[in-house]
């Protein structure tokens, strides 16, 4: 889902580096971590990245465009090789 | 015999009468209204990192190398397009802002031939040592960072 996510923001973004270069990096590392290569590192990574983005994009679109991947790594975990959360009693 | 060097303040000097009072790094400085906070730091000395300002052009705060932080506002602005304000309290060096601006000139280099050393465009190999720096930096050249993929050839 997310690495699909990506490719809107390059062809909006193609201008601005922190969005068009960090989303086709982002991208790149999703696809590394997806086919669960070096997980930890990338994710590590990862989050380096949705960091400079966040904060060092010229647009608004570059600055919210990592919230998804943060979210995602925070709440689903397990679909980045951690532990699942606990599910909420019900 | 070199050449001439000016200090290029990063951007155009504003003509207003009226003088603002702000602290960058913790040192005053008064500046006419409408000058950038690239400008006032340059004034006392301080070089705030860009690659896209310069006082001959407009700031259009496109590199996003000169980001600072401002007391009392979200996120990290950069130094080229917002003008000193009365009483802003702003700091050019933190480890927060040196962590951002490697990150954002990683992305840079990760999009760019390694051809310094041959480019023109590089007579005073600064950029040289910044893209070494960025490939074999403290982290070394990351898994990701340095790409075959182009971001323009998409």
């Amino acid at each position: 889902m997310l690495i699909e996510a990506d490719p809107y923001c390059l062809i909006e973004g193609m201008a601005i580096a922190g969005l068009a270069v960090g989303a086709t990096r982002g991208a790149e590392v999703l696809a590394h971590i997806a086919a669960g290569q070096n997980v930890a590192a990338n994710t590590a990574l990862l989050l380096d990245l949705c960091e400079t983005m966040k904060f060092g994009s010229l647009c608004a679109l570059g600055g919210f465009t990592p919230h998804p991947v943060t979210s995602a790594l925070r709440l689903f975990p397990e679909d980045f090789g951690g532990t699942p959360l606990v599910a909420a009693a019900e | 015999m070199g050449f001439i060097t000016e200090t290029d303040f990063g951007t155009k000097a504003s003509t207003s009468a009226k003088q603002v009072n702000l602290t960058i790094d913790g040192q005053a400085v008064s500046v006419p209204e409408g000058t950038s906070l690239m400008r006032a730091a340059a004034e006392l000395g301080t070089q705030t990192p860009r690659l896209c300002a310069t006082d001959t052009l407009e700031s259009f705060g496109s590199c996003r190398l000169c980001l600072v932080e401002i007391d009392g506002r979200p996120g990290t602005p950069a130094a080229c397009t917002t003008p000193a304000a009365q009483g802003m309290v702003v700091r050019t060096q933190t480890p927060r802002l040196a962590k951002l601006r490697r990150g954002v000139m990683e992305l840079y280099i990760s999009d760019h031939p390694l051809d310094c050393l041959n480019c023109a465009a590089n007579s005073g190999r600064r950029l040289t040592i910044r893209a070494t720096r960025a490939h074999n930096g403290p982290q070394g050249a990351r898994d990701g960072a340095r790409s075959a993929g182009s971001v323009k050839s998409g």
